[in-house]
């Protein structure tokens, strides 16, 4: 069988001893600033995205860059749960049961159970992924610049819609981000655009110098700005593994959590933390004892666990087969693939078949080092939140300015970086999310390209995106999508949804 | 009627849209617009800068409305904000003739003055753990062409 082989041809490629190392590499930092507030995987990949051309094959670069995104999930729920204090957003929801049970002791068994239903999420959604891509490239093959360009329209319209706070806030920042696309050269006419004669923009700005600045700097401000204090662990850990009636217990909800997360990840915008939110309110909804939510229910950390783990993953699917991203970290494994002279899209699977299938086994792989990795060393990551931020900031600030000097090996990005810290830092203010900002970017280009290729092939009609009938459906779901949140009832319904 | 700002937050942020609408769209205008079927460099920015500031617009208005959500904005943190940008500025500045441990040492000094707390040993401490870590990993590890010491001592 076809999928087989390409199973056996992926295991063997993460199976090599670079690819072990950096697989090994990624999950650990990735549970490592998955345990610390105010770093976070972003910030992480945009820093280490030039490093990683220097060091490593394109293949291992991107298993590690993988790993680091859903390592950071693991982590993120240890310290949720030890703590309350969730290293992601991603695992805000699994603060809420999972502090409960280890203040009545049974930290072991939140976190065993975290662990195992993260696990069973990240298996299923490896095969998922091997199963669903081939047939997706495939797809993606048919798309002409018309498909190309309305399922982008689809796709930032759903990023903005599923996106915390206002619409039209998300929707401004979505074609902020796409003017900010523009800088740099314009491929057809030879004109760079808004360089103001510095030779050094002709190539436009680099996505991870952008998320470094606004991700990492304007966090570590914000950061440094509330000094937050932190509760410490005391209560010991009792047994890691769940006995037989938890197992039982946790299954259905881990099921249900990772279906969600399979179906959330792969939606543009989705991903991790709308869907833990997500499993969360359902397993409330579906509980016959919905008054223990919140004080410990079993249900409530296994059902968001295994969605946050299952969306980590899937949301690699519309990377990989089509060559666009879902969510600002693909944004970046997009710049990743770049900077290695590959370009994104259906042509990766057979172009570079080691990578492509490499990366989905190294992603099972890596979920397995997690588990048996996580449990021991989970005194060492309590140990590591000790660390007081004032040793931590200087340290982030380093690392993020280095990352971004070694992008081009100049200081121009480093000075890059300033007024786009200082806009970070205001938009935060302001309530702006910056990740839909951050995937305009990306698509800034690619929609221009596309949009100008139709109207060439229609001599200048428009009509060409209504009549090809697959680009006709994305924009009218577009549509529908804008329509359905400009609708007061559904918009109060959309926003106690995130208020849950 | 008098018209009142009540959502501060929508309304400083319509005000940044629109400005940056303006200004994308003014630079683009420069640029060769194009007609549909061949669109010339300044037709997307264009459109899209003007698109910019119409919802700036829509969001600034309705920071005004009846239904408006009272939100005042938080006051900046000006200081910290100033301090960190400061510190990455001097690192640029330092980094290629004083090396990159001189810049460190001026990183981690402006990162304690930032967070306002004083503990002049540990953050010597700080300095220099970070200084062999940026030497060991990134310059003697990674090869980064950045020097360790002031390229004009010794050179």
């Amino acid at each position: 069988m076809d999928l087989l082989s390409n199973i056996a041809l992926g295991l063997s490629t993460a199976f090599q001893l670079q690819n072990l190392l950096f697989c090994f590499l990624g999950v650990l930092l990735g549970t490592a600033i998955g345990v610390l507030p105010g770093l976070g995987p972003l910030a992480t990949i945009a820093m280490l995205l030039p490093l990683t051309f220097k060091v490593a094959s394109p293949d291992a670069a991107l298993i590690m860059l993988a790993g680091i995104y859903y390592g950071a999930q693991y982590g993120g729920s240890t310290t949720a749960i030890l703590v309350n204090l969730p290293g992601e957003p991603s695992s805000i929801v699994t603060a809420l049961d999972g502090y409960q049970m280890a203040r009545k002791g049974r930290a072991g068994t939140a976190l065993g159970i975290a662990a195992l239903s993260s696990f069973f999420a990240g298996t299923v959604a490896t095969v998922l992924i091997a199963v669903a891509a081939a047939p997706l490239a495939s797809l993606a093959f048919e798309f002409g610049p018309a498909e190309y360009f309305s399922l982008m329209v689809l796709g930032l319209i759903a990023a903005v819609v599923l996106a915390q706070g206002s619409v039209l806030k998300a929707l401004a920042m979505v074609v902020l981000g796409l003017l900010i696309g523009m800088i740099g050269t314009d491929v057809n006419s030879g004109v760079a655009r808004f360089s103001f004669g510095l030779p050094q923009l002709y190539d436009g700005l680099e996505i991870a110098v952008i998320a470094i600045a606004v991700f990492g700097f304007a966090e570590l401000i914000s950061a440094i700005e509330e000094r937050q204090v932190r509760s410490t662990f005391n209560a010991g850990i009792d047994r890691v593994l769940p006995s037989r009636a938890e197992l039982r217990e946790a299954a259905a909800p881990a099921m249900r959590g990772t279906l969600f997360g399979s179906i959330l990840g792969v939606l543009p915008g989705g991903g991790a933390t709308l869907s833990s939110f997500t499993s969360y309110a359902v397993e409330k909804k579906l509980s016959k004892t919905p008054e223990q939510f919140g004080k410990g229910a079993l249900a409530g950390v296994a059902g968001p666990e295994a969605a946050n783990n299952a969306g980590a993953q899937t949301s690699f699917i519309p990377m990989l087969t089509l060559g666009l991203p879902s969510n600002p970290i693909m944004a970046l494994m997009i710049a990743a693939l770049m900077i290695h002279g590959i370009q994104p899209g259906p042509q990766v699977m057979t172009s570079n078949p080691t990578l492509f299938w490499g990366l989905i086994a190294s992603m099972w792989l890596g979920n397995v080092m997690l588990v048996v990795l996580n449990l021991p060393l989970i005194g060492l990551w309590v140990r590591m939140l000790a660390i007081p931020p004032r040793i931590l900031a200087p340290a982030i600030l380093m690392f993020c300015i280095i990352g971004a000097y070694s992008m081009d090996n100049s200081t121009f990005d480093i000075w890059m970086t300033i007024p786009l810290a200082a806009l970070g830092y205001l938009w935060r203010k302001l309530d702006c999310e910056a990740a839909p900002l951050l995937l305009g970017i990306v698509l800034g280009p690619l929609l221009e390209e596309h949009l100008r290729r139709a109207m060439i092939l229609s001599r200048g009609s428009w009509k060409i995106f209504v009549q090809e009938p697959l680009s006709c459906g994305l924009l009218a779901t577009a549509a529908v999508l804008l329509v359905l949140v400009a609708v007061p009832a559904i918009r109060s319904q959309r926003e106690r949804a995130f208020a849950e | 009627m008098t018209l009142q700002i009540k959502n501060k937050r929508d309304f400083y942020s319509g005000l940044m849209f629109i400005l940056f609408g303006v200004l994308f769209a003014g630079a683009a205008a420069r640029y060769d617009f194009g007609a549909p079927a061949q669109m010339g460099p300044g037709w997307f920015p264009v459109v899209l800068g003007a698109l910019l500031t119409l919802l700036g617009l829509l969001i600034g208005l309705g920071a005004c409305g009846l239904q408006a959500r009272e939100a005042d904005v938080e006051p900046l943190a000006w200081r910290e904000l100033g301090l960190v940008l400061l510190a990455i500025a001097l690192f640029a500045l330092l980094l290629p003739s004083f090396g990159a441990v001189v810049s460190i040492i001026c990183l981690v000094v402006i990162c304690a003055w930032a967070g306002r707390e004083y503990r002049p040993r540990e953050t010597a401490l700080v300095a220099v753990a970070l200084a062999v870590i940026c030497d060991i990993v990134f310059v003697r590890g990674l090869g980064l062409p950045i020097e360790s010491w002031p390229t004009f001592i010794g050179g």
